[in-house]
């Protein structure tokens, strides 16, 4: 089981993931609302795993993730995309994003991929 | 969709109760059953099979039958003869209606011109209407504007359909450059062929679509029923920038923005489509640049 940060700046969209993820026994160490916050709190909280929105206001994912894996080489960082964002995922790729979990949210989805990391 | 138009223009003539509306809805989907149901009763596609399937049509703007048939779990053959086995949706709706005690079907016959009369459609109009097939009807209801509009919509109501309310209503649209909301989100999609999409509802309006889609009860439409339709908008959108990015566009998709105040929304050009989602008057709003402004 794993220590996930949820970065995300939908209320909703972090309960709904949340609620996956714990249900599943993993446990949510942190919240972040925008990608700097996601920074921070990965600084914080150390987590195994990050969850990371890529569409977020103030700083977005993309920028977050080469921030975390500047700070932390060896980050796991999956990234969170609606539908009809190729162009960011080919960013995140080259980022070194872990994998990519589309919205809305499928749980047996959701958890395939973290088990796969 | 046929079962729902018809059903709300039964429910607006006074012929039948919200109560028996949403009986008529239930004992629809009962006589009608779902394909991928069929697909595994029938022994042609496993339960696996169906749940990918389901899955993917969240993520996909695809039928059921076209992305198993592309999966390879059905051939075109097996989905042409489970489409027949299905059956037709006006007929499941006529059936509906007589096993509910509602209405008989030459009272429907009679009611259907009424609304053939009322709509100002013609005979293949409704014939259009009667094979429920969700595009065509969007075409037949969204004459003006063109097709992008066409196409946003179509797939904004295969979206809502999978994700919020398989009996959503449409109601005759409108162009216009100003429109004052309340309660509302709306998320702007920037690039080659960027547009703007919202949707808005009076009072408690999008209290219900926000409660399935969010997953939590919410007692008001309050910023975090609104966060929950920014999310839904979010997932619209997305399907329709992929759509565009088949064409090589490229779109970025901007965090969705929400209010629970007044609006006044002006834009060059504005398609308000009101829909019926989860029994609740909506507009959704649709632009074909990102010209909006709110105030």
């Amino acid at each position: 089981m794993a220590n996930i940060l949820i970065v995300d700046d939908s209320r909703t969209s972090r309960k709904i993931l949340r609620k996956i993820l714990e249900d599943a026994g993993h446990t949510i160490v942190g919240e972040g609302v925008n990608g700097e916050d996601g920074y921070l709190k990965y600084q914080e909280c150390k987590p195994d795993l990050v969850t990371m929105d890529i569409t977020m206001p103030k700083m977005d994912g993309i920028e977050a993730l080469q921030l975390i894996r500047k700070f932390d080489e060896n980050a796991v960082v999956i990234m969170i995309t609606a539908a009809g964002q190729k162009e960011k995922m080919i960013q995140a790729v080259k980022y070194g994003a872990a994998e990519f979990i589309a919205k809305p949210y499928e749980a047996g989805e959701v958890l395939s991929i973290i088990e796969k990391l | 969709m046929i079962a729902s138009i018809v059903g709300n223009y039964l429910k607006e003539a006074g012929l039948i109760t919200e109560e028996q509306f949403y009986d008529l809805m239930l004992e629809h989907k009962r006589v009608r059953v779902k394909l991928g149901l069929i697909a595994v009763a029938e022994g042609l596609m496993t339960q696996e099979e169906a749940d990918r399937v389901n899955r993917l049509q969240a993520v996909m703007d695809m039928r059921f039958g076209d992305i198993a048939v592309e999966k390879g779990y059905l051939t075109e053959g097996q989905l042409e003869t489970l489409l027949k086995k299905q059956g037709n949706a006006y007929l499941a709706l006529a059936q509906a209606l007589e096993n509910q005690r509602l209405i008989n079907v030459s009272q429907l016959n009679q009611c259907m011109v009424d609304f053939q009369y009322d709509n100002h459609f013609m005979d293949s109009d409704m014939e259009i209407l009667k094979n429920d097939d969700i595009e065509q009807i969007v075409k037949l209801y969204l004459p003006l504007g063109g097709v992008t509009y066409q196409r946003h919509a179509s797939i904004a109501l295969r979206t809502l359909m999978r994700l919020v309310d398989n009996d959503v209503c449409i109601k005759r649209p409108y162009l216009a450059i100003q429109c004052e909301e309340e309660n509302g989100a709306l998320q702007c999609v920037e690039g080659e062929n960027g547009f703007t999409c919202g949707m808005f509802g009076k009072g408690a309006a999008l209290r219900p679509a926000a409660t399935v889609f969010g997953q939590e009860e919410f007692e008001a439409v309050d910023a975090d029923a609104l966060d929950a339709i920014g999310e839904l908008l979010n997932c619209i959108n997305g399907l329709i920038a992929t759509e565009f990015s088949y064409g090589g566009a490229e779109l970025e998709l901007c965090p969705p923005e929400f209010s629970e105040e007044m609006w006044r929304v002006t834009a060059k050009e504005m398609l308000v489509l009101p829909l019926i989602l989860k029994g609740r008057n909506v507009d959704l709003i649709i632009t074909k640049d990102n010209s909006i402004k709110i105030q």
